[in-house]
């Protein structure tokens, strides 16, 4: 069978026919050589399908699974007329009309040609970013806007919706303050933690921020700090290192951890370094810091004239040592032998604690008080004949009162041992008296009496520890009148009755409760050290030893805020900036009327 | 010595001097200033410090609109990429010692963050210009990207010939070489340059495998398509690397530049708010 077949190629859209004339049965169509109609393209299958010319018709055959379309369908036999269109990969295939010399005639068209190798290569690379990734210039746009909404727009927001802007003081609005904020992105703003005080408004911005692009005003704080007094008195001291200086100048907040209360030395040395300069007329020492050479000497308040109680100022240390006159007579080394003190129950070793007790919190000590600290030794009889009879610790005219009481009623009770008595005195218990034997007993006890006081008040028992004071011009005590104390004598007497001088009487007790009072010392850190390294009692015999250390003694173990091998210690360590006794530093002013926003 | 001048060794490392001496400047301001409390912005050396970085980052940022005016000259603009380099970087020393060290979760934290991501993002470009460009030159040898990809066509028409010749099998393999292979793609392609899922490469293990099967006449067509197809693979191991120094050489730019903006934005309410809430 003669077969036609027409390869077709086109020259300005012209078609081009290259005709062959095959032998064959059947027309083989594919990629090989071998085939009759041979389509050298990578699309076609080597062998890709074949075309057989019968009575019935041109039937086509797809060779294994390679796709030949007929009119548009997949196909994978087909019987074909002239009109079919075939194709086979990039190919047409169209049966040509009968014709003279060939049963079947086939025209082969590369239709899809593969094109521009170089441009395909060039358009399947993707190269740059440019197209890969989002741009900058939106991205950029993107970032910046949200920033804005999200840290500038919506803070201010939450910043005007605040109830918390107006509420101002005095009295402090402690439940709008505590509420805390219904919106809170002004939060993004917050440049630190709240110090541990203040930490409860830490949600609440504007409880200190009231107004924006205004530094926190000091109204804002005595809002809640009412009385935090004055450093000097505003009377006679107008620095501007003090009037000029807000609150937050000294109390930073937003600083985490640390304590609102800076203790930083140069806070006091800016001023105190040399305060002369500042303020000629005072009286103050300079300071710079805690050191032998930069701070003073301590000078502790003393009491210098036991009988006016006049108080004086001076350092320790000086040539003439410190004597504080306070009418008492106390021998602390007396007290302290290594061997002890001879009780009622035989030698007793005492130490410091035996007399002194740590108040509540351990900063200072109670007073030493006889009752508990000196009675079990020190007995305040005066009857040798009746030793288990004392006088109470107290007032002089008490003293007295139970003396004579003593003795009046043994003198008119009778049978007192004592062989130097009047017999009346002697006589037997229950005998009763004449008139005058009656007196003649009272005048035995008014003698006796006085006996009795005199040894009292003497050295042997008040004036053991106290200063006795014997007014030679008050009469001894007249005798009592019929068994009947004169009123004034006894302990009954009128409370509101002005006091008589009295014939014997103590010179008042004046023991300082502190001695430097614009100091504060916490006994209750020391309580590692023997009390002997800093109050020398054991070596001390006479009260009016000021067992007070000297600056010297501190610095051993005390250095400057920046010491390096000492314990730092600021001024604020000892001293305090609000002197508790001033009046309000930034007193606190009426509340305005709300001019910013009404109240939510 | 080569006629081009880096922008690094600019006129004698002129501005690395301007830079450093900012920096130690500030270092040694900061040790020996010993504020009340602790180091931060508030302080006036916070302060001081603030303003110079505030100022530095509106000067820095100028650069993206300065390189633009090209009317203005080359050499200048080499000189201000050099001081934008070192001054950029003393930036990093003189912004950290405003913070005081001291971070949070809030505005001035996040525009320490943007600045601290924008240096270096930056540093990361100084590395990309000063390292890269030598290494695309020895890459490319000789070549360009453009000579790369039209080799690449021509090895692909000529394995395509060869595999004319050949069974389906070949010319499966030959035409999903062609087909599938991938040059660049989305960023994470192209900066990862990975050639193991490659088409060419899967082809050429095909071809590899057919070939050992196949008849001897065609043995040597195999063969041919085999060191054909090889080649191809070096080639696109190449051009891929080209892809991936070029990527790298702008992707640093698409952090730097939209986080510059962000960065002085944020800047600027990070100073408002400190002032709102003074």
């Amino acid at each position: 069978m003669q077969v036609l077949v027409r390869y077709v190629t086109r020259r300005r859209g012209n078609p081009i026919n290259r005709d062959e004339t095959v032998e064959t049965e059947l027309l083989r169509i594919g990629r090989g050589t071998d085939n009759a109609l041979h389509l050298p393209d990578l699309r076609v299958a080597f062998h890709h399908a074949e075309v057989r010319a019968t009575e019935e018709g041109v039937h086509l055959r797809a060779m294994g699974d390679s796709p030949v379309r007929v009119n548009g369908n997949i196909v994978r036999e087909a019987t074909l007329g002239e009109a079919d269109d075939i194709e086979v990969g990039p190919y047409k295939l169209k049966l040509l009309p009968p014709g003279e010399g060939y049963a079947l005639g086939v025209s082969a068209e590369l239709v899809a040609p593969l094109g521009d190798d170089e441009q395909r290569v060039r358009a399947a690379a993707r190269v740059g970013l440019a197209k890969a990734l989002p741009g900058k210039r939106p991205v950029a746009w993107a970032l910046a806007l949200a920033g804005l909404v999200f840290f500038l727009v919506l803070p201010i927001f939450s910043f005007t919706i605040q109830p918390t802007r107006t509420a101002s003081a005095p009295p402090m609005q402690t439940d709008v303050l505590m509420k805390g904020h219904p919106v809170s992105f002004d939060m993004v703003w917050d440049s630190g933690e709240m110090s541990t005080p203040h930490k409860f408004l830490s949600d609440n911005c504007t409880a200190c921020h009231k107004q924006p692009f205004v530094m926190v005003q000091d109204q804002t704080c005595v809002a809640c700090h009412q009385t935090i007094e004055h450093h000097a008195d505003p009377a006679s001291v107008k620095l501007a290192a003090l009037t000029e200086q807000r609150c937050a100048s000294c109390h930073k907040e937003h600083e985490g951890h640390l304590p609102i209360v800076q203790s930083d030395e140069r806070l006091c040395t800016t001023c105190h370094t040399d305060l002369k300069h500042e303020m000629p007329e005072t009286r103050l020492l300079d300071a710079k810091a805690f050191t032998l050479e930069g701070h003073p000497q301590f000078r502790p308040s003393v009491v210098a004239d036991g009988a006016t109680g006049k108080v004086e100022r001076a350092a320790l240390g000086g040539e003439q040592p410190l004597r504080e006159e306070s009418n008492l007579k106390f021998p602390h080394g007396r007290h302290l032998q290594p061997n002890g003190v001879k009780g009622p129950n035989g030698f007793e070793k005492l130490d410091c604690a035996s007399c002194h007790a740590t108040q509540p919190g351990g900063k200072l000590f109670q007073p030493v008080r006889f009752e508990e600290n000196c009675a079990s030794c020190h007995t305040l009889g005066f009857d040798p004949k009746v030793p288990a009879r004392t006088v109470p610790h107290g007032p002089a005219k008490d003293v007295q009162a139970v003396v004579r009481d003593h003795f009046n009623s043994v003198a008119l009770a009778g049978g007192y041992d004592d062989l130097t008595a009047p017999a009346v005195v002697r006589r037997r218990p229950g005998e009763p008296l004449l008139p005058e034997q009656r007196a003649q007993a009272l005048q035995w006890a008014a003698v006796k009496s006085e006996e009795a006081m005199e040894r009292l008040f003497s050295k042997a028992v008040c004036g053991g520890c106290h200063v006795p004071v014997k007014n030679e011009g008050v009469p001894a005590a007249p005798a009592a009148k019929d068994g009947i104390v004169p009123a004034a004598m006894t302990t009954a007497a009128a409370p509101a009755a002005p006091a008589a001088p009295m014939r014997w009487d103590i010179l008042p007790v004046r023991v300082a409760t502190t001695f430097m009072p614009k100091a504060s010392f916490d006994h209750q850190g020391h309580t590692s050290m023997a009390c002997e390294s800093c109050h020398a009692a054991s070596k001390s015999n006479v009260a009016t030893d000021l067992l007070l250390p000297g600056i010297e003694n501190c610095v051993a173990c005390h250095g400057p805020q920046n010491a390096t091998n000492k314990v730092p210690s600021e001024c604020v360590s000892c001293h305090v900036f609000h002197q508790p006794h001033l009046p309000a530093m930034r007193p606190a002013q009426a509340a305005k009327a709300p001019t910013q926003v009404s109240e939510q | 010595m080569s006629v081009h001048e880096s922008f690094l060794v600019y006129r004698g490392f002129r501005f690395l001097k301007a830079a450093a001496a900012l920096a130690g400047i500030a270092i040694l301001a900061y040790l020996v200033y010993n504020p009340m409390g602790p180091h931060n912005g508030g302080t006036w050396l916070g302060y001081t410090l603030g303003t110079i970085g505030a100022g530095l980052i509106g000067w820095l940022t100028w650069l993206g609109v300065r390189k633009r005016q090209y009317s203005l000259g080359a050499t200048k603009l080499q000189s201000w990429v050099s001081a934008h380099v070192y001054l950029g970087l003393s930036l990093l020393i003189v912004g950290t010692l405003h913070t005081g060290f001291q971070f949070g979760w809030n505005v001035h934290t996040l525009a320490y963050a943007l600045m601290v991501g924008v240096i270096l993002s930056g540093v990361f470009g100084i590395y990309a210009y000063s390292r890269y460009p030598a290494l695309m030159t020895a890459n490319r040898g000789g070549q360009t990207l453009d000579f790369m990809l039209r080799q690449l066509a021509e090895l692909d028409r000529q394995a395509r010939e060869i595999a004319l010749t050949l069974g389906d099998e070949f010319a499966a393999a030959v035409r999903s070489s062609e087909e599938n292979t991938r040059i660049g793609g989305g960023a994470w392609a192209q900066l990862r340059a990975s050639g193991s899922g490659c088409a060419t490469l899967a082809a050429t293990r095909r071809v590899e495998e057919l070939a050992r099967g196949t008849t001897p006449e065609l043995a040597d067509s195999a063969g041919r398509l085999l060191a054909l197809l090889g080649r191809k693979c070096d080639l696109l191991a190449r051009i891929r690397k080209e892809v991936q120094f070029r990527a790298l050489m702008e992707v640093w730019l698409y952090v730097h530049v939209p986080m510059t903006v962000a960065l002085v934005v944020v800047l600027a309410i990070h100073i408002i708010a400190v002032f709102f809430y003074w």
